[in-house]
């Protein structure tokens, strides 16, 4: 890109104003191509005809009903790990915050804390332990593959060390839960929220100041120090807007079950940070697009569904969607490479 | 010598600089007048690099005193020196790669675009856009896209950009830090010409660099860093390029054969 500018000057007077003036247009497929989001889109589509074709019953409106319903969970905690992940850091221990705060929400609301009261508590909670890793990892300089490490470990063996291994289910029904619950033309309520949590954030990373210095964070720390930005709170910020969403997960998640045995979640803070890969967001921070993540999510969604309505064993989901990461991973890298990123 | 009746804009007074007992400053005494480009010069190690921090709020001096437009301050961080006027543009650090050329332009100063609504600024793209494209042609930088992200940019535009902001966000002080390092002739003929629209805007401008004939060539004045210390202050008319190669290298003006 840099090549055509000198060329272009050489023939000219040299002045300043022909920096770029010459810069080729750039078509409208460009201007898509350019979105990081770009890949997914063609990949969700792609994967939605292939499973049309072949898996039967896939438009059926049960199936379409699971698929979100299955998306929904995932597709919360994803969200969280794409904002971190956009902030330059990731995190191992969404899967066990998931699972310990569906079993801390019921664990309140049968020692008679109603369910209301509980999703603050809840939410607060998560924000805590979200500040307190992003503290350790900004302030104390360590890895957050370390720290998460350690988190996954600790909140999965407490929640493990609390229910004994045991389900555990909500004793009496909250009405609040339930209305938590509902269902409209089939579209399940988790993905309502689901949904609304993806317009909240797609909105705040593009469309606000915050979003702006995300982005700024992940691209490069120190240059938006010295421009500024306060890189460290914005990490700590999105580390716990991360555990947030992963309790947020939680709730959401007794409210459809009533019922949560100790090892649900376990392996998810991998899936989410496969669909947010998928979705076009760098590991090295600064690139990425909420958009692609719920995309990535509905993907594996759908693999999910698709292969079981086709017959396949299950044991061949993870070989699919392990190998749809890689795939992903190339081509993003591609699209990334041609905009120059 | 009128220049010398015109109070300075940046005053810095004995100010020493230690890294447990790496002294790196040594006693600095410097000005920098409204509206002047001065060459901030010297070899690698002499200093340079540690100043241009004290300058940009990100070290503390261990001694010695910042006297700004006349009031002794303190520049206790990059905000703090941002809000008196104090731009710095680092060498591979001025600006973000993954991001946009208006998002890089309005970066850290979000504030003046922005819709405030409790505990969120919704920033108005559109105006950012506008603002960009308007002070980068100021500056003579035509960009109609300023959705680019800057890694698509060569070195010499992101340069500019960094310049057009400081100009933009009226800067008083502008600290570019080798902003010629590692670019073609043509682009450092062009950055060149940025430092000068941004002293005929009015901004003061200290120029890092060590090569002197890139200095030579915008510089009303030059300040020669020596091993902690200021070797010269000197205004252009009373330096040849030759002497200031030799403040470099040795301190003085004489040509001493280097004992290598």
């Amino acid at each position: 890109m840099a090549l055509d500018t000198h060329q272009t000057v050489a023939g000219g007077n040299g002045e300043a104003a022909a920096i770029s003036a010459k810069r080729p247009e750039k078509t409208f497929i460009d201007k898509l191509m350019l979105r990081p989001e770009s890949g997914v889109v063609i990949a969700a589509v792609a994967v939605y005809l292939f499973f049309s074709a072949f898996a039967p019953h896939f438009f059926s409106d049960r199936v379409a009903s699971n698929l979100l319903l299955s998306s929904s969970t995932l597709g919360i905690i994803a969200v969280g790990v794409a904002v971190l992940m956009i902030a330059g850091q990731f995190d191992l221990s969404v899967g066990s915050v998931y699972g310990l705060s569906a079993g801390m929400v019921i664990m309140g609301v049968n020692a008679g804390i109603p369910a209301v009261v509980m999703l603050p508590i809840i939410l607060v909670a998560g924000l805590m332990i979200g500040a307190f890793h992003g503290f350790l990892v900004t302030k104390l300089q360590i890895h957050s593959l370390i720290i998460t490490l350690g988190g996954l470990m600790f909140y999965r063996g407490v929640l493990l060390a609390l229910t004994e291994g045991f389900p555990i289910r909500l004793k009496v029904p909250d009405p609040f839960l339930r209305a938590f619950d509902f269902n409209w033309n089939g579209i399940p309520g988790p993905f309502f929220w689901f949904l609304i949590l993806v317009v909240i954030f797609a909105f705040v990373l593009t469309s606000t100041r915050f979003g702006n210095w995300l982005f700024a964070t992940g691209g490069s720390p120190e240059a938006a120090r010295g421009m500024g930005v306060p890189a460290e709170g914005v990490q700590i910020a999105a580390f716990a807007l991360n555990s947030m969403m992963a309790c947020l997960a939680g709730y959401v998640s007794v409210a459809r079950f009533s019922s949560v045995d100790a090892l649900r979640g376990q392996g998810m803070e991998l899936e989410a940070v496969l669909a947010v890969v998928v979705g076009g967001a760098s590991l090295n921070g600064g690139y990425g697009s909420i958009v692609g993540a719920a995309l990535g999510v509905l993907i594996i969604s759908m693999i999910q569904q698709g292969l079981l309505l086709m017959g396949i064993s299950v044991y061949w989901y993870q070989a699919g969607i392990g190998l749809l990461l890689i795939v992903a991973a190339v081509v993003n890298q591609r699209v990334r490479i041609r905009n120059g990123v | 010598m009128t220049k010398d009746s015109i109070s300075p804009l940046l005053e810095l007074k004995e100010i020493t600089k230690s890294f447990g007992r790496v002294h790196s400053l040594r006693g600095i005494n410097m000005d920098v007048k409204p509206g002047e480009v001065l060459g901030l010069l010297g070899d690698n190690g002499a200093g340079k690099s540690t100043l241009i921090k004290v300058f940009a709020g990100v070290h503390q001096p261990t001694s010695g005193q910042i006297i700004w437009q006349g009031q002794q301050t303190s520049l206790d961080s990059p905000r703090a020196a941002m809000a008196k006027g104090i731009s710095v543009v680092y060498q591979d650090l001025g600006i973000i790669p993954l991001l946009s050329i208006y998002r890089n332009f309005f970066l850290g100063r979000e504030e003046e675009v922005s819709v405030k609504l409790p505990g969120l600024m919704v920033l108005k793209k559109g105006q950012m856009r506008e603002i960009a494209r308007k002070s980068l042609s100021q500056l003579g930088i035509h960009i109609t896209d300023v959705d680019l992200t800057v890694a698509r940019l060569s070195g010499g535009e992101r340069q500019s950009i960094a310049i057009a902001r400081a100009v933009h966000f009226q800067s008083k002080l502008l600290i570019l830090d080798e902003p010629t390092a590692a670019l073609s002739l043509k682009e450092t003929a062009k950055v060149l010409a940025y430092i000068q629209e941004a002293k005929r805007q009015g901004v003061s401008v200290v120029f890092i660099t060590h090569n002197i004939s890139h200095a030579y060539e915008v510089c009303d004045r030059f300040t020669v860093l020596y091993h902690g210390k200021v070797a010269e202050t000197t205004s252009r008319e009373d330096v040849s390029e030759q002497e200031l190669a030799n403040l470099i290298n040795t301190g003085t003006r004489a040509s001493r054969r280097l004992a290598v």
